[in-house]
């Protein structure tokens, strides 16, 4: 029986110090770091442009930024308001420059001109 | 396909139009004929569901919210802080990359220990101003040294690069553009510090083999500055529909000076040659070519022919030194401007082609129309006269590179877009 209590002993023994020494390895090491991000610039909200009641007798101006080859696209959407609502007088422009420049002179005319604007496509 | 709710919303935001009114249509409207887009119109947007002609009817009818008619300033959306944690390296790199803060691969953790070693290779104070970025549409970000040290850190930069990377990240060039054609950039170091740093401008430059951590990591903190501080996000305002795999690290590199019996490339560009300097390049894509063989004239031409035509891009040639020797012993190609010449000279297309590709469209037609040159006179050529699409000489840029094992090189469609000094951020 005493041996028996000694192996317990001994086994006890041998056993707690490595449950002891894995815990200590086991130990979490936190650490902080640094963000890579850039904040962006604080924005501010532009008015949006009053809307009209109706389209009828309006002047519609159907901006063409100029996106590769889509003609048919206005050619189509000048054709729709002709077919379903001729009432509206629509004007096409293509916008001066590549599709990423500015055209100020057009946004006067727009401002100047007419009473709605569609500004399209993308891709 | 891809309607860019996301690019369209976020943009719009970011400019300051967070309610604009946008009506989707199928993608893509470019170069469809009327029967397709007909189809677009008569239907129903992606995004809404709503029949197309409806929502631009009532988007141009209905009268504004008071969210639309609201203007001032809008409260920002809640950045992370400066520091983040703490936390164990385990979750702080899968933060990361939840974060969309890396290129996929493993990154080293920009601890602040590792931060300020990194700033000790600048004179430059840590809040210091370097620049602004913008990879897009989107508004450009702006970004102090401490931040360009962060992400060199993640690269896997030492210290001793650093003042190249603060010149890439001064020079206000993204490593890409979000536009959906895919782009990639190149840069190439000059002057003394591409030794100082033991860049690899000999055998391998290019490759990620052997010695070559200043090129590999310096490139790589370039594609994470451009992630991070230019404010470019994946899956909203990045777009390249296929993306490019030079973005990685770009093609980034030192000109084999003591190779080249010329000029090195910065000289060509007005700085002097103890200046270190790093210049910007834009393109797409590369290709092989040689000057070994009889056939060497006639292969070199054809590959830069089957380039993209695109206005104001160029032709950029990375020679091997053992090229320049041959050419060294031809009195038609002994200097960067006979070879340049010679190349804009043949590297032509018809104008009926010219004219039929897409950027053409979009670029050179414009610029035609209010009589810009060479523009407006190519397109008062007829289909069959031959355009020297190049633009100049002066868009043929010729570098030295390689270990001299071979007289192969690159042909890049790779134009050049600016340069910065990289002794300024010493």
């Amino acid at each position: 029986m005493k041996r028996h209590v000694f192996l317990l002993a001994a086994i006890f023994f041998a056993v707690v110090p490595l449950c002891l020494s894995a815990g200590g390895s086991t130990a979490v090491t936190k650490t902080t770091v640094l963000n890579p991000e850039a904040y962006p610039p604080p924005i501010t909200q532009l008015p949006m442009a009053p809307r009209v009641d109706t389209l009828k007798g309006k002047t519609l101006y159907i901006i063409d930024v100029r996106f590769v080859f889509c003609e048919p696209f206005f050619e189509e959407l000048v054709d729709w308001f002709a077919k379903n609502m001729p009432d509206v007088k629509t004007v096409w422009k293509q916008k001066a420059g590549a599709y990423g420049l500015d055209d100020p002179e057009l946004w006067a005319e727009v401002k100047a001109k007419a009473d709605a604007a569609i500004v399209a496509p993308g891709h | 396909m891809q309607p860019f709710e996301d690019l369209v919303k976020e943009t719009a935001r970011e400019e300051g139009m967070p309610y604009e009114r946008f009506i989707y249509v199928p993608t893509p409207v470019s170069s469809q004929p009327r029967s397709v887009v007909k189809k677009y119109l008569e239907g129903n947007d992606p995004v809404t569901g709503k029949p197309v002609m409806q929502e631009i009817i009532d988007a141009l009818t209905k009268p504004l919210t008071s969210e639309e008619a609201h203007s001032g300033p809008i409260p920002s959306v809640k950045e992370d802080p400066r520091i983040i944690g703490p936390d164990t390296e385990e979750n702080l790199r899968q933060l990361f990359m939840n974060k969309g803060w890396t290129d996929g691969l493993p990154i080293i953790l920009p601890t602040e220990e590792r931060v300020a070693a990194m700033l000790k290779g600048t004179s430059h104070k840590p809040d210091e101003v370097v620049g602004k970025m913008s990879a897009g549409p989107h508004p450009a970000r702006q970004y102090t040294v401490e931040k360009v040290a962060v992400n060199a850190v993640m690269a896997g930069c030492k210290p001793e690069y650093f003042p190249v990377v603060l010149a890439l990240a001064s020079s206000a060039f993204a490593s890409t553009s979000t536009s959906t054609t895919s782009f990639a950039r190149m840069a190439v170091v000059n002057g003394p510090i591409a030794k100082e740093i033991g860049m690899n401008s000999g055998i391998g430059a290019l490759s990620p083999w052997g010695l070559n951590q200043a090129n590999a990591t310096s490139g790589r903190a370039w594609t994470l500055i451009t992630l991070n501080l230019s404010g470019m996000k994946p899956g909203v305002s990045y777009w390249g529909s296929q993306g490019n795999n030079l973005n990685y690290n770009n093609i980034f590199f030192a000109e084999n000076e003591a190779a080249s019996p010329w000029e090195p490339y910065h000289v060509q560009k007005g700085a002097k040659k103890e200046e270190s300097v790093i210049s910007v390049f834009s393109g797409r894509s590369f290709t092989s070519t040689q000057a070994m063989t009889s056939n060497w004239k006639w292969e070199m031409i054809q590959t830069s022919k089957a380039f993209y035509p695109s206005p104001g891009s160029g032709l950029t040639l990375l020679v091997d030194p053992l090229i320049v020797r041959e050419w060294m012993n031809d009195p038609d190609f002994n200097t960067k401007e006979k070879v340049s010449e010679w190349l804009y000279e043949n590297t032509t297309l018809d104008a009926k082609h010219y004219k039929a590709v897409s950027f053409s469209y979009s670029f050179a037609k414009p610029q035609a129309e209010e009589g810009v040159e060479p523009y407006a006179s190519w397109y008062k050529l007829p289909d069959d006269a031959l355009i020297k699409f190049l633009g100049s000489p002066d868009n043929v840029n010729i570098i030295v590179v390689g270990g001299g094992t071979q007289a192969f090189g690159y042909a890049l469609d790779f134009s050049y877009v600016g340069k910065a000094s990289i002794d300024k951020w010493r």
